[in-house]
């Protein structure tokens, strides 16, 4: 009985490195003044969103399906959240979309196990 | 049911592994805690003081425009010599301005002079004395604590009445009534006929707590209003349902008018609109607000550093217990779940600390500087959100990397 080797590929490790990025510099962002503008419990929504969004980043890192689905899930949210408070960003979905569809190719690859 | 018993026992291990380690858990608490009271406390401060100012031009009120000499606000290159050659507002003014529009509700005269008030033996120096005609009661926002305001027979005859803020009354009559009582001004005795109800400090300097005022025609006998020293303006209100924009432009040609002003000669006058102090208020207020954030988001960053290197310890000096959990049929998620919940724990702990000192700070100061400042429930909210979200993101991989560990490893390491 032999392990099931993972390794991660250097595009996944590339996206992982950006991402972390963005969520480093988006976290100030949750407390900014445009940010308080948008009403009392949006920093609180924006926030965990950033919060989800870097756990994503780990699963991805560590080669994980959560790490996708996860990801899945705060891009769904991120739209929706957009939309209900008309603040919805084209490049930024568009961004993440892209990303989404590049992790589908690898999905399969991928460690189901947490 | 499973995940509220799952929550408890996390619980019951953060606060164990907090507890036992108290020096610790303190010092990796603070970075949190001097981040929250960082943020929250610059926010608390700008909230409260933008409130203030926000009120204060509520009661300059709505809908109305400042017919004065000067503009308030000023580009890099304004002709200050012209503007100092311009002519006064003046109470004659006011009346043509009522009788050339439509779209006026109503015009007042306002000016403000320094002069020593008496009261028998008792006397206030350079006691303000705010000088108006009549219709300001329908202009700007007051409240009588007693008595009344003038009537439009007092305030065109000029009769020897006034109304005393607050301020004034607890200075010169010390809880006594002041309504019927005499003052003694430019030499004449002038009547209170009322009394303004407490409004507290005001950021713009325009409350009535320190003022006296007397009708305009009264005052104009003894005192040039047309002069520098006086201040003189005209506030003038629109009617309901008038925007300030049409307002604005039919006084811009009532006033030309007024003026006789030659078709394209310069205004010699300048209409004001509280929303030129709001908007310049607000870009202030925002600069504050971006000061704060700039530094409670370098405070948080560090404590999060903090928060995630503990973590990591507390992993590490885990191992062996980890191992047993897991041998004993602890489920990855189990595991991570209660580092995750530790390190939130932690960070909303220390949140916490950082708004009680917040709200201490808050309630110091009101008492202080006689000035309210208020911690609102959206800043207690954003405080624990930015804390959770720092527990979360600084906790996540060192809890992660607890769940990954090999059972027998990690009982081994520990022996």
């Amino acid at each position: 009985m032999g392990y099931t080797t993972y390794t991660r590929p250097k595009f996944v490790t590339l996206i992982c490195i950006v991402g972390f990025l963005l969520v480093l510099f988006s976290m100030p962002s949750v407390f900014s003044p445009d940010t308080r503008a948008m009403g009392d419990y949006y920093p609180a929504l924006f926030g965990m969103l950033i919060a989800f969004r870097f756990i994503a980043y780990v699963g991805l890192w560590h080669f994980k399906r959560w790490g996708v689905e996860l990801f899945m899930y705060t891009i769904f949210a991120n739209v929706i959240i957009g939309l209900l408070t008309d603040t919805f960003n084209v490049v930024g979905t568009v961004y993440h979309v892209i990303i989404l569809v590049i992790l589908a190719f690898f999905y399969k690859k991928m460690d189901r196990n947490l | 049911m499973f995940f509220l018993t799952l929550f408890r026992e996390s619980i019951s291990f953060a606060l164990h592994a907090l507890r036992v380690n108290r020096l610790r858990t303190t010092l990796s608490l603070l970075g949190i805690t001097i981040g929250i009271f960082a943020i929250i406390a610059v926010f608390t401060a700008v909230d409260s003081m933008e409130r203030k100012v926000r009120s204060s031009l509520e009661s300059l009120g709505e809908n109305v425009i400042f017919v004065q000499k000067w503009p308030w606000t000023f580009g890099p290159d304004y002709p200050w010599w012209k503007y100092m050659n311009r002519p006064l507002p003046a109470v004659r003014e006011t009346e043509e301005i009522l009788r050339r529009t439509e779209n006026v509700d109503a015009a007042v005269f306002t000016g403000n002079i320094r002069k020593t008030l008496y009261y028998k033996t008792s006397f206030i120096e350079n006691a303000q004395i705010l000088v108006t005609s009549k219709g300001y009661e329908q202009v700007k926002t007051f409240e009588l604590s007693g008595g009344r305001f003038f009537t439009d027979q007092e305030s065109e005859t000029g009769s020897a009445v006034c109304v005393v803020g607050y301020g004034v009354s607890q200075a010169l009559f010390a809880g006594q009534d002041p309504v019927g009582l005499e003052l003694k001004l430019y030499g004449q005795k002038v009547q209170i006929i009322g009394t303004f109800a407490r409004e507290g400090e005001s950021m713009l300097g325009n409350s009535h707590d320190n003022m006296v005022a007397v009708p305009a025609e009264f005052a104009q006998r003894y005192v040039d209003l047309e002069t520098d020293q006086v201040n003189p303006s005209i506030l003038v209100k629109g009617r309901n349902g008038i925007s300030v924009e049409d307002l604005k432009d039919e006084l811009m040609g009532t006033m030309r008018g007024v003026r006789r002003l030659k078709p394209g000669a310069d205004d010699n006058f300048s209409l004001n609109e509280v929303s030129l102090l709001s908007s310049q208020s607000e870009s202030i207020f925002r600069v504050f607000g971006t000061a704060g954030w700039i530094i409670g988001a370098f405070s948080i960053l560090v404590g999060g550093f903090g928060i995630a290197n503990i973590m990591f310890v507390s992993v590490k000096e885990r191992t062996n217990q980890i191992g047993i959990q897991k041998a004993l049929g602890a489920k990855n998620w189990f595991i991570l779940t209660q580092f995750l919940f530790e390190s939130v724990v932690l960070c909303i702990i220390g949140g916490l600390i950082g708004l009680g000192l917040v709200y201490l700070g808050a309630v110091i100061a009101s008492r202080a500087m006689d000035f309210e400042f208020v911690l609102t429930s959206s800043n207690v909210i954003l405080g624990l959100t930015i804390s959770a979200m720092i527990g979360i993101i600084s906790g996540f991989i060192p809890a992660y990397s607890a769940s990954q560990l090999d059972p027998v490893e990690a009982i081994r390491s520990g022996m």
